[in-house]
């Protein structure tokens, strides 16, 4: 299996204080792999690095072998890269399936001199909304369609949020915890809904997360950062019993079991 | 090199009163989050309100700057009261505010209009006596307004950094719900914020008048890019970065006119000049000069 | 109260509502999609309106290629404006773009032998020793009203022809913008008003839609801007200042931000609000002289915007709960 995202030694400093320092990752397609750490240790700060939010002061991050340190967030989707946020950002006053139609990629109504065409836009609307059911359904939003996505609750918008990168059709997906603030029955589900869309589709998962049970669970490989860096990275097992990551993490919960 | 000197002369002239108008913006706009579009005709009114009572009606001028300042630092007031306050309750957001103040500003404007009249109005000061210094033709008049707004600069200044009045705007400026909530009288602050743009206003214009010889109606306009430019230059809602801006661009605006550059732009395209600079500074740092990048992380 | 009874006063009125329509729809596109708060778009209107008459005074260009090189030329500027400016934080953009287009209008003051400077367009350098555009136009019109006399009676003339000419032009614009108001592009733009982020994850250049929607509204602005030319005959900066800008936030204020149907009507509001006042001849119109009156008008709509805002932001014809003013 060959990596799919390659980060090298990355680095990011604001104003002064280093957020990620030579933190380095090496994912391999069609892993789940999560990255944990206790809170300031420059996980969000690495999310955004890859998903191009912020550019790095230095270090290099290849996606399928393209570098894309460099490149804008909308470009580095449009390669394959999605990525969800913290919470679940929904377009409030879209409605669920526009909210999902935003993710169709090369639809030929966002240029402009296409208002002329208005059946060929209207072939890419019909396909693109069958679609967009489809994965409303797989994660039972169905009833929603035409909702405002403002009256979604937290746990819908984290499902709208999952089904809209989805329908980017992704190669890999990053998820900026994705389990925060969410019920246990809500968790299993979307663990489901993510394992199915991953045997579906062949995708590759990246998560931040703090909720460790289902990390550990879920999770092929599992990187630890503390300090804008990482200090080890393994087999879920092999990271509970790491020493290092003990006294920086885990602390004393480790030693009551 | 006796050009030069003049022009640095009027430069610093120039930007310490649009530094003061400025300032008045950018603290209106820090606490109060309004762009207020009237502040030309703020300077515009104190310049009239005084010249009126000076000249016309024989006061001695002390006593109608005075009176000027009174009245413009009442009208931030009563404006607050009818109409700032009441969309700083309704939370109105950006749109609402900007039009508003458009509103008051032509309202404003008009009246300056309708109350004085189109003609062009002088104070009765002796603008022709001059100095020499270094070679150049310093007019007294010059001399004396770049004091008097010095030391109304340097005067707010410490007053800004030392009162508890002062360090609770710094602090509402900052973050106003924070702020609130933390025992800082909103009002106290809100009613300052027009004292002391009263105040700068009521100077800046005095002054610009008495400076420019000769002005009509059209005077605090004519100023009012500049003087967002300096704002915005000196990042909006920081009182010292529109200090900044202000001395900044009235030294580029004044010296751009130096037959060295190529000749010389003409003095009519001063606020251009101005705004050139401000394009210029922000493709560099969009913020302004003293903004931090407010990025999301 | 005879100006009422006059039919020159009421097509007089309907014209300008047509040419304020046009204006705030182009206005209507930045802001009713993506919420930008452009104030500048008077800026275009004057370009439009000057590259024209520059074109056929000084190098005697054909006027109706003239005219689309206007508009061409206000697209550019959409496209300056929006290149420099658009990146920059909202509050920022607003005030720069009010620079723009007082820049611009200083521009045209000052250059006398190209724009004829501040005494307009008359001043323009003319190889044929007079400086007029309309012309060639002004003849078609006379054809247009010959030929309309038979419906339109007492109310046939050559501003009755251009306003025929100018609201079958916003007419077809406004179906436009309401195909529009359909596409993916569209959508892309209201979401951006509320998050840039979502869109830019899922592959949208935001910038790019931004951009875009300046340059069309800009485009419109540019039309709006040749039938103004048109129907005055000659140009004057002054006619180009910062408050038209206002005139068209009120109009699509009026009609209810976000709603491309509303914007005729609040032009038509709009025209009788201030072309219309400059007719009164009753009190309280009266009591002030002419000079004082223009004063006036312009207070009552800054009076009419404040009011607005206050007590009515969704205009005459929006709802409350449809409301996205922020």
């Amino acid at each position: 299996m060959d990596n799919i995202l390659e980060v090298r030694s990355v680095s990011k400093s604001f104003a002064g204080v280093r957020a990620c320092e030579n933190a380095s990752l090496s994912i391999k397609r069609g892993s789940v792999t999560s990255i944990i750490g206790p809170n300031g240790a420059g996980k969000t700060s690495l999310f955004n690095l890859i998903s191009g939010a912020i550019s790095p002061d230095s270090g290099s991050i290849t996606f399928n072998g393209t570098e894309i340190a460099k490149k804008h967030p909308h470009q580095i989707a449009r390669l394959g890269l999605i990525r969800t946020f913290q919470g679940a950002k929904v377009i409030r006053r879209l409605s669920v399936m526009e909210n999902i139609l935003l993710a169709a990629q090369d639809n030929p109504g966002d240029h402009l001199w296409r208002v002329l065409t208005p059946r060929a836009r209207k072939r890419f609307e019909n396909e693109a909304e069958e679609r967009a059911l489809d994965l409303l359904k797989q994660v039972g939003l169905e009833s929603f369609v035409d909702s405002y996505a403002g009256i979604l609750s937290g746990g819908q918008r984290k499902l709208l949020d999952l089904a809209r990168a989805m329908m980017a059709k992704p190669t890999m997906l990053l998820l900026d915890e994705p389990f925060a603030g969410v019920n246990p029955a809500l968790v299993e589900k979307l663990v489901n809904v993510l394992q199915t869309l991953k045997k579906q589709h062949d995708l590759t998962f990246l998560l931040v997360e703090h909720d460790l049970e289902t990390v550990m669970n879920i999770s092929d490989e599992v990187y630890v950062m503390a300090q804008g860096t990482v200090i080890a990275n393994g087999l879920p097992n092999s990271i509970y019993e790491n020493e290092v990551v003990i006294d920086a993490y885990l602390g004393s919960r480790r030693k009551s079991s | 090199m006796a050009e030069f000197v003049q022009l640095l002369f009027n430069g610093l002239v120039t930007g310490s009163i649009l530094a003061m108008a400025a300032v008045g913006v950018s603290l209106v706009y820090g606490v109060l989050r309004l762009v207020n579009f009237a502040a030309g005709d703020f300077m515009t009114l104190g310049a009239f309100i005084a010249v009126f009572l000076s000249v016309s009606e024989g006061w001695p001028l002390i006593a109608a700057v005075v009176v000027a300042i009174f009245a413009i630092a009442a009208l931030g007031l009563g404006l607050d009261w009818l109409l700032w306050k009441r969309l700083r309750n309704s939370k109105a957001g950006t749109l609402a505010l900007f039009l508003v103040a458009t509103g008051v500003a032509l309202i404003l404007r008009q009246s300056i209009l309708m109350i004085f009249s189109s003609g062009s109005r002088k104070f009765a000061i002796n603008e022709t006596a001059t100095f020499s210094f270094l070679g150049a033709n310093i007019a007294t008049s010059q001399l004396i307004v770049l004091l008097l707004s010095s030391s109304a600069i340097i005067t707010l200044g410490l007053f800004m950094a030392k009162s508890t009045i002062g360090k609770d705007m710094r602090a509402f400026s900052d973050n106003a719900s924070l702020a609130a909530v933390s025992g800082i009288n909103v009002n106290k602050v809100v009613r300052y914020v027009w004292i002391i743009n009263g105040i700068l206003s009521a100077l800046a214009g005095i002054f610009q008048g008495m400076v420019q010889g000769r002005f009509d109606s059209t005077m605090g306009w004519t100023l009012l890019l500049p003087i967002f430019a300096a704002v915005v230059l000196g990042t909006i809602g920081d009182a010292y970065g529109a200090l900044l801006g202000g001395m900044t661009l009235g030294l580029v605006m004044e010296l751009s006119t130096w037959h060295v550059l190529f000749g010389g732009i003409p003095s009519s395209y001063k606020p251009v000049v101005a705004f050139a600079t401000l394009g210029i500074v922000l493709l560099v740092k969009p913020e302004g000069l003293l903004g931090v990048k407010a990025r999301s992380i | 109260m005879t100006a009422f009874l006059q039919p020159g006063f009421w097509v007089f009125v309907v014209l300008m509502a047509g040419v304020y329509c046009i204006f705030a729809l182009g206005l209507q596109v930045q802001y009713g999609l993506g919420g930008i708060l452009n104030f500048g778009h008077v800026a275009m209107m004057a370009l439009s309106s000057y590259t024209m008459a520059i074109l056929v005074i000084t190098y005697n260009w054909n006027l109706y290629l003239a005219c689309f090189a206007g508009v061409v030329m206000a697209g550019l500027g959409g496209a300056f404006l929006g290149l420099t400016t658009l990146r920059l934080r909202g509050d920022y953009f607003s005030i720069v773009s009010i620079a723009f287009s007082e820049i611009v209008r200083y521009i045209i003051h000052n250059s006398d032998h190209l724009t004829g400077g501040s005494q307009g367009s008359l001043n323009i350098p003319s190889s044929k020793g007079y400086a007029s555009y309309t012309e060639a136009f002004n003849k078609v019109l006379m054809n247009i009203e010959a030929k309309i006399k038979p419906i339109f009676g007492s109310f046939a003339s050559r501003d009755m022809a251009l306003l025929l000419i100018v609201w079958l032009t916003a007419i077809i614009l406004l179906v436009i913008m309401t195909f529009i108001q359909k596409t993916s592009w569209a959508r892309v733009l209201r979401a951006t008003r509320e998050d840039d982020d979502v869109p830019a994850s899922l592959g949208k250049n935001v910038f790019l839609f931004r951009l875009s929607s300046v340059i069309v509204g800009s485009v419109i602005g540019g039309i709006a801007g040749i039938y103004w030319a048109l129907e005055f005959s000659i140009l004057d900066p002054a006619d180009f200042q910062t408050i038209v800008t206002f005139f068209a936030w009120m109009v699509i204020i009026l009609g209810g931000a976000t709603k491309v149907k509303g914007v005729p009507l609040g032009a038509l509001f709009f025209g009788f609000l201030y072309a219309g006042t400059r007719f009164f001849q009753f009190p309280p119109f009266t009591w002030f002289d002419s000079v004082q009156r223009a004063y006036l008008r312009v207070m009552i709509i800054g009076f009419v915007l404040i009011f607005l805002m206050l007590k009515r932001p969704q205009g005459i014809f929006g709802k409350r709960e449809e409301m996205v003013l922020e």
